[in-house]
């Protein structure tokens, strides 16, 4: 509810009406130069000891004959507080008092908020999942003036942009969207900023949220955008031409618009030599497609195509289904569902006592099944291999959706073999044919030959030119070589 | 959006009833290695390497009986060699017109009857180039031809070119 009365109107009780009952409010009357005042402040968000030193301290020595004279003499004489804003209604000064400043109230007169913010937050600390071995060890946190921080110690040109968003009805919630003046593409940056703005929703607390949202909610199990945990991948992406986006109460930056092949590459791609991280891509993209398709293969292979099976490995295959009960596709499938289980169970189990069921889960069980001939080494170890090869591909949500179509294409499989594996992957490839991001195709960097530097990492002395399809305003990124 | 939806379910059920792929698991395969031609009796005899026989007035006879016999599906395209004996030879060209092995199949000729699980180790570590593809185009050509001799037993053989 919008609370629009104008500042010089408000009253403490209409303060006090706001956050009425709240155990946490807190509201301290003061009296200077025979005139009362009120200060208003949220306990936890604010500094008591900021606010009693910087705010009350020089207030209750203000002198002026009205409110109006306390006023500005406050605003712009006597108090010592580095931040200090005129609130201009009643809206704006809840706002403030949820988001760690203190407020002041002149009644007749207006109300000034300054910042107070309590240093009680979470600091930098090394990265939960984009681990490297050279790179910085600060990733975000959860308070995105933290967050803004880190960012401008990696860019610390004065063209990076930090625009502000106040996003959900109830949350509040700050949005920053990053761009580099002079570089980003501005009609990127509005479009995003249109997003921003069309969003009418109680609250933007949840990631999938922010990306729904964010990429326009469609239909599709492929991230349109990416987030990372990382200062300096996010300030290398806003470089790229990207724009960023920083919630505040969530430890992760959002980088779009984003391709396949900016989702296949890792921040230890720039930390190692060029040939080393191309052999580490091209191992990643294998990986992929052993994620993707091994299952669905082995299926069709086994189910309608034996004979393309080398004689060897046929009969070690026919050897280990011996006895098994069921046939290779429910087997296969089975097992694939067994593994999505063992990792949402791993999910929500406490860290303490995790590794030590996935230790029982996978071995004692899956040793035990084997055993008692319920399922086949062979269809075990396929699908453990396709498991493995999918921890491999560096962003998790695209792993998540191969996962999802690699299940897709093994039912496709066992339906019409590889005819049907085929028909699958002529789906997906068209479904990610159509899928854009921020208006820049998903496999745009396949298109051209130029794709091969998605594969490849070229040397950074050679990569001269931005990625043009982010038509960024500046192409260039280095001298000549 | 719903009509497509429902026009893709309808498309998907309808393949997987009418699909004219046949499935036959791993586990009921019965992959032949080495294949054995001869005479019994006035019979097409057929003997694998896995201990399955086929017997029949011809070669297709003798097939279809092996296949009927055999404790699972017998597997033909996985043959690697064919080794004739001489009692067998006026079923060798009936055989080999009825394309139930791989062009790539080896093949063997044998004045002496062999037992093809013996023999299979030590022809696949032992292979010729002398193959069903080869013979084929040979006979159509009119191009001559020696298929390899295989002689010895008990783990012990030789080719003789």
């Amino acid at each position: 509810m919008k609370n629009q009365k104008p500042a010089a109107a408000i009253t403490d009780d209409d303060v006090r009406q706001i956050f009425d009952g709240s155990g946490d409010f807190v509201a301290r009357p003061f009296r200077t130069s025979g005139i009362s005042l009120m200060l208003y402040a949220i306990d936890g968000l604010t500094s008591a000891g900021d606010i009693s030193h910087y705010v009350l301290k020089p207030m209750m020595r203000l002198q002026g004959d009205s409110e109006e004279a306390l006023y500005n003499t406050a605003l712009y004489e006597a108090v010592y507080n580095c931040v200090a804003r005129p609130c201009e209604d009643l809206q704006a000064v809840a706002n403030f008092l949820v988001n760690g400043f203190s407020v002041v109230l002149f009644p007749g007169a207006g109300a000034i908020a300054f910042e107070n913010k309590t240093p009680e937050k979470r600091i930098p600390s090394p990265p939960q999942v984009e681990n490297t071995i050279k790179g910085p060890k600060d990733a975000f946190t959860e308070t995105v003036r933290t967050n803004t921080s880190l960012l401008r110690r990696h860019l610390r040109t004065p063209d990076l942009r930090l625009k502000e968003y106040i996003v959900g009805q109830r949350s509040l919630t700050n949005v920053t969207v990053a761009s580099i003046q002079g570089l980003t593409n501005p009609e990127l940056v509005t479009r995003v900023e249109q997003r921003l703005q069309e969003i009418d929703i109680d609250g933007m607390i949840s990631p999938s949220g922010v990306e729904e949202y964010l990429s326009g909610s469609r239909s599709t199990a492929f991230p349109l955008l990416q987030y990372t945990e990382r200062t300096d991948k996010f300030a290398q992406g806003l470089l790229n031409g990207q724009v960023g986006v920083l919630v505040d109460g969530l430890p992760l930056g959002y980088l779009m618009p984003v391709g396949l092949g900016d989702l296949m590459k890792s921040p230890e791609d720039v930390g190692t030599d060029y040939l080393s991280a191309s052999c580490a891509r091209v191992l990643r993209y294998l990986a992929l497609l052993i994620s993707l398709f091994l299952p669905a293969l082995f299926v069709a292979m086994a189910s309608f195509y034996p004979e393309m099976i080398p004689n060897p490995l046929l009969t070690a295959i026919i050897d280990s289904k011996q006895s098994v009960p069921f046939p290779t596709v429910f087997e296969v499938l089975g097992l694939l569902i067994a593994f999505e289980l063992l990792q949402e169970a791993g999910l929500s189990m406490p860290k303490s006592i995790g590794q030590t069921l996935s230790i029982i889960g996978g071995l004692v069980v899956g040793t035990a099944a084997v055993e008692a001939k319920l399922i086949s080494p062979s269809s075990l170890i396929v699908v453990a291999t396709a498991g493995i090869c999918g921890y491999a591909i560096p962003g998790r949500e695209f792993s998540e959706a191969i996962r999802l179509w690699r299940f897709v294409l093994a039912l496709c499989a066992s339906t019409a073999g590889l005819f049907g594996m085929t028909a699958g992957f002529l789906v997906l490839l068209i479904r990610l044919a159509g899928l854009q991001s921020f208006g820049v195709s998903y496999l745009a960097p396949f298109a051209y030959v130029q794709g091969v530097d998605s594969i490849l990492r070229p040397r950074l002395k050679k990569t001269i030119w931005r990625n043009r399809r982010l038509r960024p305003l500046d192409e260039r990124n280095q001298g000549a070589v | 959006m719903k009509i497509s939806g429902i026009v893709t379910v309808i498309a998907i059920l309808l393949a997987l009833l009418l699909s004219p792929f046949s499935r036959t698991d791993v586990a009921e395969l019965l992959p032949v290695q080495t294949l054995c031609l001869r005479q019994e009796e006035g019979q097409c005899l057929l003997l694998t390497d896995g201990g399955l026989m086929g017997q029949g007035a011809d070669p297709e006879e003798a097939l279809a009986d092996l296949q009927r016999t055999a404790p699972g599906k017998v597997v033909f395209s996985t043959t690697r060699q064919l080794v004739v004996e001489e009692s067998g030879s006026e079923y060798f060209k009936p055989l080999l017109d009825l394309e139930a092995l791989r062009p790539g199949t080896e093949v063997y000729w044998a004045h002496q009857p062999v037992d093809p699980a013996d023999a299979s180790g030590w022809l696949n570590r032992h292979g010729v180039n002398t193959t069903v593809s080869r013979l084929q185009a040979a006979w159509l050509t009119g191009e001559r031809v020696t298929i390899p001799r295989l002689t010895g037993g008990e783990g012990r053989y030789e080719v003789i070119a």
